[in-house]
């Protein structure tokens, strides 16, 4: 059994190596690939599902910062796509606001409900803080259920006008709907990875491995903690506007616990603390249920079967092995140095 | 280490087999197609907490479309009814609604169980010019959406308007209490129950609001019972009327319960038991009606279901109906099909449906109530 999980391992590890090394042709390679998906003359439903497919790799990405990457684990990330979407969806339909500014009104109001949110991370770690993010996602969802003269309380908000840019509509038919999810999801990508492969993006990662330890080296985990949620809120926010514009009509119903799961199942199917991993998960676990449409009622107990299965053989997600490949010191770093430094401090010891 | 291969290969065995078995099953009705064929499609929820009405919308839907076949099909064509699950998820349901309207053997669409299902895929369903047909869908504006989507359920003003009654003629209530969920259904007809109350000589004492599935109704009850009600209006699906009923007749036998046609359900019988006796409420479609087209449905689906279909699933049955006569007339053409729809008369057995310019289906109601744990029609 072990010989078998190593033997995939390696061939992951392998790839992953070879990827790695070619990282930027390959991207580029994988997204122009992205790009032309419209141009092949698909029936609109497979854009759609494309398009739903990115928006929850948004929201995968979003919730990889506190959970994969932090070690904070949310069950709760529905509550932010929610306020985002409300936010958008009520500017919008009632202020009269345009779709962009309100998309980045949504992020900010998310991203202060994320500050909020953050705050017990101070407090409780670990099980309680996922409790904690679960009662959060269930106060939004009372709030917007009972909040009838801002949200129309369980009648939902209807006629939300399809996202525009510029003055030109964004749809399905006209293909802008899948461009513009498309650029959020590269934004998003790479807002995510140059936060990940910097000073904060390193300090997530200690706080992750060793809170106490990364604590008594200097790191200030209380405000990364936070901050991990602020940034994931943010995200999820912005993904949440976008979504309110493309379905068109929400409700309280839309965001559900459910949905929270679907959102943390992306992640640790896809493999924790990675990003490749949130488009393979977004794309296994949005697709499939399409896909095993032909199945009918049994549907969603060959989903689950497949679930199973997979976190019994792949426990740390499809994607989720450990990089083989040398650790890369940040600029202005020089390993030599360190070491070389570790070695006279030691003979000094032992001198005295 | 053996056993475990074993039991490894033998799941990826069962996995390949029930791949196969699918593919199979998916492919074996294309092999018979000769005739042309037009598929009606049931769009909702077949897995999860509302299964139980999608399917049985999809059995009626095939019961009606069988009827017509045997007959030798609608206009030369064979009626053939799909299902499509959206297990009460608007995301799916609007996917639903994309692939549909590109399938152009597609003609008309059943569905979905809640307003908000397939308030998610009205925008769709109308831009393309697909006909969609709700049974249950209760959103006041749901219908408002556009020309192609219609309603042949109790718009609510007309049912409530009987309930009113029940509760003025049948009980002669004076003082008047509205318990409700806060649903989009709920929150829409205490709305409307509320002014037409107003237009009676009953007095409005108390109007209290619940959360759909809660179990504890004390609060609610000791404010009825301070405001004095003898009648309380139960805004509600069965599994708030059932315990709410039980709970107030403890503390007051007396009260007595006004409700609306979603409680015509066995369930709410065989739970509520003494707490329900009396309890008045409109319905549209009643099984123990003695109109041939009524028994003929019924018996049909008690067959195939093996149990009596809801007021609901008859809905759909008279949906699928008013999908196969529009074929039959007009042949394969959406656009020809909604004109025809929206100029119906349809005698189903909800009694006669007509559309007005929104798109909501007119109906009478009948009253019912329980007694000696049956349900009785009132004269």
């Amino acid at each position: 059994m072990k010989n078998t999980n190593q033997v995939i391992d390696n061939f992951f590890a392998d790839i992953s190596n070879s990827i790695r090394k070619n990282r930027i042709i390959f991207s580029v390679a994988l997204l122009t690939v992205v790009a032309f998906i419209p141009a092949l003359g698909l029936p609109s439903y497979i854009l759609r599902i494309g398009v739903m497919i990115m928006i929850y790799a948004i929201l995968a990405l979003g919730l990889n910062i506190p959970t994969g990457y932090t070690g904070q684990v949310s069950i709760g990330h529905a509550g932010f796509f929610s306020i985002g979407a409300y936010t958008s969806a009520i500017l919008v339909t009632q202020a009269g606001w345009s779709m962009l500014p309100a998309m980045v009104a949504a992020a900010a109001i998310a991203g202060i409900f994320g500050f909020l949110l953050g705050l017990p991370t101070l407090r409780v770690s670990g099980t309680y803080l996922s409790i904690c993010t679960l009662g959060f996602a269930e106060i939004v969802r009372m709030a917007v259920l009972n909040w009838d003269t801002l949200t129309n309380g369980p009648m939902g908000i209807k006629n939300i006008p399809y996202p525009t840019v510029f003055g030109v509509e964004m749809t399905l038919r006209n293909y802008g709907a899948y461009y513009m999810i498309l650029v959020m999801l590269v934004m998003t990508s790479v807002f995510v990875h140059l936060i990940i492969n910097s000073k904060i993006g390193r300090a997530f990662r200690s706080i992750k491995e060793d809170e106490l330890a990364s604590m008594m080296m200097g790191v200030f985990t209380m405000k990364y903690k936070i901050l991990s949620f602020v940034l994931s809120a943010i995200i999820s926010g912005m993904a949440g506007a976008f979504y309110a514009h493309f379905m068109r009509y929400i409700d309280p119903n839309s965001f559900t616990f459910d949905t929270s799961i679907l959102i943390l199942s992306i992640v640790i199917l896809g493999g924790m603390g990675t990003m490749r991993g949130m488009f393979l998960g977004a794309i296994i676990l949005v697709s499939f249920p399409e896909a095993l449409r032909f199945l009918e009622q049994y549907r969603f107990v060959f989903y689950g079967l497949v679930l199973v299965i997979m976190m019994r053989y792949r426990p740390q997600g499809l994607l989720g092995w450990r990089s083989k490949s040398p650790y890369e010191f940040p600029k202005g770093v020089d390993p030599d140095k360190i070491a070389r430094g570790f070695n006279n401090s030691s003979s000094q010891n032992k001198m005295i | 280490m053996f056993s475990q291969k074993g039991i490894m290969r033998k799941i990826c065995l069962l996995i390949v087999v029930l791949m196969a078995l699918s593919m199979f099953a998916s492919c074996a009705p294309a092999e018979k197609e000769e005739k042309k064929v037009v598929k009606i499609a049931v769009a909702a929820p077949m897995t999860g907490d509302h299964a139980e009405y999608g399917i049985s919308y999809f059995e009626s839907a095939k019961l009606m479309a069988a009827k017509w076949n045997e007959k030798g099909g609608a206009g030369g064509y064979t009626i053939e009814v799909v299902q499509y699950d959206d297990k009460s998820s608007g995301e799916e349901a609007a996917t639903i609604a994309e692939r549909l309207v590109e399938d152009m053997d597609v003609v008309g669409v059943i569905g979905s169980y809640t307003s908000g299902t397939i308030m998610a895929a009205t925008p769709t369903y109308q831009e393309n010019g697909l006909c969609v047909i709700s049974a249950s869908a209760s959103h006041p504006d749901y219908s408002k959406q556009g020309n192609y989507i219609f309603r042949n359920n109790t718009v609510i003003s007309v049912e409530g308007a009987t309930s009113v009654e029940c509760a003025e003629e049948n009980l002669m209530s004076k003082k008047i209490g509205i318990l409700y969920i806060k649903t989009d259904w709920g929150a829409a007809t205490n709305k409307i129950m509320q002014e037409l109350i107003a237009k009676t000589s009953m007095e409005l004492a108390k109007v209290e609001e619940t959360i759909d599935g809660s179990d504890d109704y004390s609060t609610p009850i000791a404010n009825f019972e301070n405001a004095g009600c003898d009648t309380i209006l139960v805004v509600g699906m069965h599994n708030t009327f059932v315990p709410f009923a039980r709970q107030y007749r403890e503390i007051n036998p007396d009260i007595q319960f006004v409700a609306f046609a979603n409680l015509y359900n066995q369930q709410v019988i065989d739970l509520g038991g003494e707490a329900v006796e009396g309890t008045y409420f409109p319905v549209a479609y009643f099984n123990e009606s003695d109109d041939p087209k009524v028994i003929e449905y019924r018996d049909a689906f008690i067959k195939a279901v093996g149990k009596s279909p809801s007021s609901l699933a008859a809905q759909a049955y008279d949906a699928a109906g008013i999908y196969c006569e529009a074929i039959a007339a007009v042949g394969n053409d959406r656009a020809a099909i909604r004109d025809y729809i929206a100029g119906i008369s349809y005698e189903g057995v909800g009694g006669m449906i007509q559309f007005d310019e929104v798109g909501d289906a007119q109906k009478t109601f009948m009253k019912i109530v329980i007694r000696d744990g049956k349900f009785v029609l009132v004269d």
